[in-house]
């Protein structure tokens, strides 16, 4: 059991610290998140209700982890891809799943790393308090469950010869149940909403996120081995 | 463990690989016992390298199995991929990372106890001391080949898969290879291909001679050099 936590870890430290090397990553994402929300916050006008800011602003933070998450789940495949061939991991002696998980650990890490650029900046620059412990709440189990479904659907399509059609077809209408829970509890919490609503939606988007970690993990197996 | 007895270390059961349409390997059947040191020789498309990339479980058979030690190497077993160390034109290590990083990385996934010390042993063995504080990107592509020889054998594999390993080694680095191969880790079960047969043969106990995907020949050393002779 330390074995395949050690093999989890060492895959997602490795990750980590080639993109704290290159930030090539992490370049290409910083700059899309910031042209994205300077121009929605150009877009939005300056007479626009609170209710109309908040619902807007949840929805172009969510929309922001989209894409990003996009990049991010395409590019720890494609290095894979690139540097070593997806049979430099298969090669070792590590369960399937051990593999998956290290890669979610570490999609989770760049994931949280660019909300807490993403977070703060819209706080900023739409002038709401995203920064709470409510938000973090909703933040988690989302994320976790976007990298869960990219990390499954990029090592599907990262070896095909269509890989950039294939990553979009297959990963978005996977986490849009997600992104649209996650919209909708960060509205609530934005608005005031405490207690037994908020707590529900966290409570769906937890389970929604642990139900498809774990169908990844198995899926993931049968799709390396063919 | 494996039985050094009972069991062949390798084992090809009627295994064929198309790619498309096309055969690279064709309905084969190979036995290799614990410490032979298998020479594959054959024109290019014979299929040596494709074969390297069965037994390493590296690509999947279309027919047929491979077995290591007994087990599927092709229905994820662990146990079986760590038997093998495989060295192929892919280095398999990442070039953002030191040579060390490297090692470090592939010896913790392969559970190696005491990594840094295995390194350093290996390093001194192949001679590649030099390059382990220094970015693959940064090296020549025999120096990668040279560390990717030393992933190759750092969890200490019972078998070692070398698809041409002196392609792009100067005759230095050819006769350090040929030494290492030949003393350094003389006990292990060897497959190894090459076009340069004088440097492969002195290290082999078989010579498999493949033609289109088949095999067609397999012999000794010296009677290979006798039907060679006879040819001529």
């Amino acid at each position: 059991m330390k074995t395949y936590f050690t093999q989890i870890l060492t895959i997602s430290g490795k990750d980590i610290r080639l993109e704290i090397r290159t930030r090539q990553m992490a370049v290409s994402v910083i700059v899309i998140i910031v042209a994205l929300l300077v121009v929605a916050n150009l877009a939005i006008p300056n007479t626009t209700t609170t209710t109309t800011v908040y619902s807007t602003t949840a929805t172009v933070v969510w929309l922001c982890m989209l894409i990003a998450s996009f990049l991010v789940v395409m590019r720890s495949f494609i290095i894979e891809h690139d540097q070593i061939g997806f049979q430099g991991l298969t090669m070792c002696p590590v369960p399937r799943d051990a593999i998956y998980l290290g890669k979610v650990i570490s999609n989770l890490v760049f994931l949280l790393a660019i909300e807490s650029v993403l977070f703060p900046l819209s706080s900023i620059l739409f002038n709401i308090p995203l920064l709470t412990l409510t938000i973090v709440a909703i933040t988690v189990p989302a994320t976790l469950g976007i990298a869960g479904a990219g990390t499954l659907f990029a090592a599907m399509s990262v070896n095909t010869k269509a890989r950039e059609i294939l990553l979009p077809v297959l990963f978005f209408p996977a986490v849009i149940p997600i992104i649209l829970a996650a919209i909708d509890a960060t509205q609530r919490a934005l608005q005031g909403t405490t207690g037994s609503a908020l707590w529900q939606d966290i409570g769906v988007l937890a389970v929604l996120s642990i139900a498809i970690t774990t169908t990844s993990a198995i899926l993931f197996t049968f799709a390396m081995d063919e | 463990m494996i039985s050094k007895v009972e069991l062949p270390l390798v084992e090809c059961r009627n295994v064929s690989k198309y790619y498309d349409h096309e055969r690279a390997v064709d309905h084969l059947n190979l036995t290799v016992n614990h410490g032979e040191r298998v020479l594959i020789v054959g024109p290019n498309g014979s299929g040596k390298s494709t074969l390297i990339n069965l037994i390493g479980g590296l690509i999947r058979p279309t027919k047929g199995t491979v077995h290591i030690g007994g087990l599927n190497i092709h229905k994820a077993h662990p146990e079986a991929r760590s038997l093998i160390g495989i060295h192929t034109h892919n280095p398999f290590l990442y070039e953002d990372l030191t040579g060390k990083e490297n090692l470090v990385f592939f010896g913790k996934l392969f559970g190696v106890p005491d990594v840094l010390s295995k390194i350093t042993e290996i390093a001194s063995l192949l001679n590649v001391s030099h390059l382990l504080d220094r970015r693959v990107s940064s090296l020549s592509h025999g120096n990668r080949k040279r560390l990717g020889l030393a992933r190759t054998i750092l969890h200490d594999p019972e078998i070692i898969l070398l698809d041409e390993p002196d392609s792009g080694l100067d005759s230095a680095s050819l006769m350090s290879l040929q030494e290492t191969l030949g003393t350094g880790i003389a006990t292990k079960t060897i497959l190894l291909t090459t076009h340069n047969i004088d440097w492969g043969l002195p290290l082999a106990t078989n010579v498999l001679v493949l033609k289109t995907g088949k095999i067609s020949l397999k012999t000794s050393p010296e009677d290979y050099i006798s039907s060679i002779n006879q040819l001529l």
